[in-house]
């Protein structure tokens, strides 16, 4: 079964160009562009990782993370944090509100696979 | 007191009592020596004349017995009259001045004679010579005829003076007896002789007795002589013999027979007794036979002459002589109070003339004595007429002698006294108008200064002499003391307003003494009220003295100091209370004079100026002003305006040095009167309050450019943020690209060279992030050794790989500082990439990269300095201002941006710290970050 990406951003680009990164690898990748549509699709199907950018307008990245943990279906799935904020504190933040990684933009498309390979395979 | 009084009685009295006294006293000595005298030798005369009568009677016993035809009784007369003529051998007083002329009668009876001029004689006064006085005498005496002849040049004898009388009843003076006759030569030859003679016509029988002249020679003779009679005219003549009044001679024998009596001629009365019974006679006679020749016994009896018609015994004194040859006792006797009757009459006599004397000189005296004092009292009357005003009295002057020049000066005086007296009256006049306005004056200083001294009820007023003795006492001190003036005037000392143990100590001693030394003397001393109250007093004690300066008492002004006391410690309180307030006052408070000279200062004044207030006061308050005298005038312009200036902010300068920012509030300050008198203010220390609003507005700058920095982050994290998404989609795809492509496609290359300007963007990006990052910095202390281990943790093995050797010195004690770990980590990063980055361009040499950290003290602030020294190619001299701006860079393109430093010093700065450059080209660079640390405290 391949595994299923969820990738939350606000800006197309972004969505695209990770879109196009992550299918040639095999996974099934999914791509919302708010809170609320990533909250839909996590309750319509089940993903194995979520790629969640913080800066998003309406919920931002921290709220939606704490959303998903509050589901029972997503208590252990991993959620990376990929993100132009880079401070200790949203670190802090963001592992607090259950995400298991944090990574800044930009980051090189070879280090995010390896990253995402390690996590989920 | 007898001596005052005699000094008292007038001079009448005076002059009748030492006159009396003088006179008296003399007289009666006179007299009763006299008398006594007087009447002794009269006594013995008159018992002499006995003795003598019963020498002459013997004598007469002897001539006769010697011649038998001599004529006793001539004898006797003889004697008698010798001795009449020369008492007691008295020579007969020759007078040769004195001639007296005798008619000379040669022959008896004849009429012719011749002038005979002879030296008169004299007895005594009596003139004998042609004088009969004397021979009369003796005539009757004697009963014989008496006769005084001179002796002659020719040597006869001339008859001087005789009683025996011629025919014709004349004096037979001038009769001569030739100096042939026996007569004169027997006489002449100093023999008494008896001789017939013829004279004046009749023969007598005349007994001469040679009368011897002061050479011894024969001058003359007496002569007795007697008619030719018979010796019974002998016994006769005896019993005629009188003595005295009944006073009588008799002769009488041994055995008692009255021979020869006037009235018992033939009685034997030998048994015969005095009326004291004592057989007198038979005393006598037994006496008289032991008498010698020419002795005379005397006896003394009482006898009664009954037959006279006496009825009282007399004392009858007789004396008598023992005749011998005839064993007769010659008795001539008297009656004592007739012998005596002479002196005893001459004695009532002397008595009489004293008393009479007396009596006269009293009169006189007294006559005398009020003519000497009449003038006196006169004058003793005008005196004492003047003394009641009676001026124009003059004394009549009577007499030149001293009282009489007594009583010309007296007028004299009285004159002048007029003058005076008129001009005087002028005088006392005008003085008595002075005085009497004086004396109103004095009357109403008296009664003021007794008002004063009695209105002084506060003040107690008290007058002493030396010995203590309250002699005043006023309404004051009765007031302060308890005491009534009727209770201590005169009566107690001012002991009784001491306390008990002070009388002890002699302070009153104490006291005067002080005084008379200075005169004056002050003090405060507890005193004692009646009651036994006590009450502080303040005494002022000063002395009296007397116009000769010495001192007779003093006199203290007390004043009682309860309510002083307490007001002073009421004072002292408020004042100790308002200086403490001054003192405790946070901001400092100054007072100065309208001069501008300090007067006061408080504690926090002197700190403030950092100066003592014993240093500052009299300085002008102008020293301490940044703007010298000017901003004091100015000050002071503004007081003068507006009497106040609140919240004038100034700069001060302490004696530090230190400039202080003031806030001043300036006062002019006023007496009562509404003067001004000085200045006051006070002075807000607000340096450190300026220094806040400094901060405050660096702050504040801060913020805005915090805020500016912030926003400019925001937009620049902003811009990031949109950048990041693309520049990730573009790097994503293209990497997918290029894989896809793989293999040797020639447009490999060109996809390469889109990746290589990806990443120049995501440098760019990067940096812009770091430099939003500094915008929102969290200052914490820090030690700022962790964040350099951080950096170079990171760098550690990029560095190792370019070869370089790190050298690390890092202080593990370093002060905390406070700032944000990352920006600090920021720096050290971009401090290192920099040093290797140097040492790269230099290529050669030894590549080593010095890290040392340590504390410092910057202008006594403590500092921690983190010190990046590399051996790179260093920065040149030209560039060294530069390297701090942003996009300066050396590097080549794209190999940096330049933003690195500038970066640096923004977060340095932030921090309050600096950067150092050290560098010379060729060797190395030495980059120092210092920021200031919190001291380890805590």
């Amino acid at each position: 079964m391949p595994k299923r990406i969820l990738v939350v951003d606000d800006d197309q680009m972004v969505l695209m160009a990770l879109g196009e990164l992550l299918k040639p690898e095999g996974y099934e990748v999914n791509m919302v562009s708010s809170g609320s549509e990533a909250l839909k699709r996590l309750d319509e199907n089940g993903y194995d990782l979520l790629l969640l950018d913080i800066i998003m307008p309406l919920m931002d990245g921290f709220e939606l993370c704490r959303k998903v943990r509050g589901k029972e279906k997503y208590k252990e799935t991993p959620i990376v944090f990929l993100t132009a904020k880079s401070r200790e504190e949203d670190k802090i933040s963001g592992l607090a509100a259950g995400a298991n990684l944090f990574l800044s933009k930009p980051i090189s498309p070879e280090k995010l696979l390896d990253i995402i390979s390690k996590t989920i395979g | 007191m007898i001596v005052k009084r005699f000094r008292n009685w007038t001079i009448q009295t005076k002059l009748i009592a030492v006159t009396l006294f003088l006179v008296l006293l003399p007289l009666i000595f006179v007299a009763a020596i006299s008398t006594r005298y007087f009447s002794q030798a009269m006594q013995a005369a008159s018992e002499q004349d006995l003795a003598h009568i019963v020498e002459n009677i013997n004598s007469m016993c002897k001539i006769q017995q010697e011649m038998e035809i001599v004529n006793e009784k001539l004898l006797s007369g003889l004697i008698l009259a010798r001795d009449r003529l020369q008492p007691h051998g008295a020579e007969i007083q020759v007078v040769p001045e004195q001639m007296v002329r005798f008619k000379a009668m040669d022959q008896p009876g004849s009429e012719e004679g011749h002038m005979v001029a002879l030296p008169a004689w004299k007895s005594g006064e009596a003139l004998l010579s042609g004088d009969t006085g004397f021979v009369d005498t003796i005539k009757s005496l004697v009963g014989d005829n008496c006769s005084l002849y001179q002796r002659t040049e020719s040597g006869d004898l001339l008859n001087i003076s005789t009683t025996i009388t011629g025919r014709d009843g004349s004096r037979a003076i001038g009769s001569l007896i030739a100096s042939e006759s026996e007569a004169a030569k027997s006489v002449l030859a100093g023999k008494t002789t008896e001789k017939r003679i013829f004279l004046a016509g009749e023969w007598y029988i005349g007994l001469f007795s040679p009368i011897l002249g002061s050479n011894g020679s024969v001058i003359g003779a007496l002569a007795v002589s007697v008619k030719e009679q018979t010796t019974y005219s002998f016994r006769e003549e005896i019993k005629r013999i009188r003595v005295g009044d009944t006073g009588y001679a008799y002769i009488i024998d041994t055995k008692g027979d009255l021979k020869v009596h006037p009235a018992k001629e033939g009685e034997i009365i030998l048994h015969s007794r005095d009326s004291k019974g004592f057989e007198y006679i038979s005393a006598l006679i037994a006496d008289a036979v032991k008498l010698k020749e020419g002795e005379v016994g005397t006896s003394r009896y009482t006898w009664l002459n009954s037959e006279l018609g006496e009825t009282r015994p007399r004392q009858k004194i007789v004396k008598f002589a023992y005749f011998k040859p005839w064993n007769w006792i010659i008795a001539a006797g008297s009656y004592e109070n007739e012998i005596y009757k002479a002196p005893k009459e001459i004695e009532r006599f002397i008595v009489m003339v004293v008393f009479v004397s007396v009596g006269l000189v009293f009169v006189l005296i007294i006559t005398f004595s009020k003519l000497l004092t009449g003038p006196i009292r006169e004058l003793t009357e005008v005196t004492r007429k003047m003394s009641e005003r009676d001026l124009p009295q003059r004394i009549v002057v009577r007499t030149g002698d001293e009282i009489g020049l007594l009583g010309n000066s007296f007028n004299r005086m009285i004159e002048q006294i007029q003058n005076y007296t008129s001009n005087l009256e002028q005088i006392v006049g005008t003085r008595t108008h002075q005085l009497k306005v004086s004396e109103e004056k004095y009357r109403d200083l008296s009664l003021f200064l007794n008002s004063i001294l009695d209105s002084a009820t506060v003040y107690g007023i008290i007058a002493i002499d030396c010995d203590g003795k309250i002699l005043e006492f006023n309404r004051g001190a009765e007031n302060l003391l308890g005491w009534k003036k009727e209770e201590v005037l005169n009566k107690e000392s001012i002991r009784v307003t001491l306390l008990p143990e002070d009388r002890e100590k002699s302070i009153q001693n104490h006291v005067f003494g002080c005084t008379r030394t200075k005169g004056i003397s002050e003090l405060e001393l507890m005193r004692l009220k009646k009651n036994g109250d006590r009450f502080p007093a303040h005494s002022t004690i000063t002395d009296i003295k007397d116009p000769n300066g010495r001192i007779t008492g003093f006199v203290e002004i007390l004043r009682d100091l309860t309510i002083q006391r307490s007001l002073e410690r009421e004072l002292r309180e408020t004042k100790e209370f308002l200086e403490n307030i001054m003192e405790s006052c946070v901001d400092g408070i100054v007072t100065t004079d309208l001069k501008g000279k300090i007067t006061y200062m408080n504690r926090s004044m002197e700190l403030i100026i950092s100066c003592d207030r014993k240093d500052t006061l009299g300085k002008h308050i102008s020293l301490f002003y940044v703007g010298g005298i000017g901003e004091a005038r100015q000050i002071m312009r503004l007081l003068l305006e507006h009497e106040r200036a609140i919240s004038y902010a100034m700069e001060m300068k302490a004696t530090t040095g230190q400039i202080k920012t003031i806030l001043n509030t300036i006062f002019l300050v006023r007496n009562e009167a509404g003067q001004n008198i000085g200045t006051a203010g006070l002075f807000k220390d607000i340096t450190h309050q300026k220094k806040l609003e400094a901060d405050l507005k660096d702050a504040q700058a801060n913020l805005v450019e915090t805020s500016k920095m912030r926003a400019l982050g925001e937009l620049v994290a902003g811009v990031a943020h949109e950048v990041n998404n693309p520049l990730m989609a573009s790097q994503t795809i293209l990497h997918v690209l290029m894989k896809n492509l793989g293999g040797d496609h020639e447009n490999l290359n060109r996809l390469d060279l889109i990746r290589q300007c990806n990443n120049r963007i995501e440098k760019i990006v990067y940096h812009l992030k770091e430099f939003s990052r500094q915008t929102q910095p969290e200052f914490q202390p820090i030690d700022i050794n962790q964040p350099v281990e951080n950096a170079l943790l990171i760098t550690a093995q990029q560095l190792l790989d370019h070869g370089i050797l790190i050298i690390r010195d890092l202080d593990p004690n370093l002060s905390k500082i406070i700032g944000d770990s990352n920006q600090i980590e920021q720096v050290f990063l971009n401090l290192f990439s920099n040093a290797k980055d140097a040492m790269d361009m230099k290529g050669d040499g030894k590549k080593e990269l010095r890290i040392s950290s340590y504390q410092a003290e910057e202008q006594g602030e403590p500092v921690v300095v983190v010190s990046v020294e590399d051996s790179g190619i260093g920065i040149p001299e030209e560039n060294l201002t530069k390297i701090l701006e942003p996009f300066f860079t050396s590097k080549p393109v794209g190999k940096g941006t330049g933003l690195g430093l500038s970066l640096c010093f923004g977060i340095v700065e932030a921090h309050g710290g600096r950067l150092e450059f050290k560098s010379k080209y060729g060797t190395g660079t030495e980059v120092r970050v210092i920021i200031p640390s919190k001291p380890m405290k805590e």
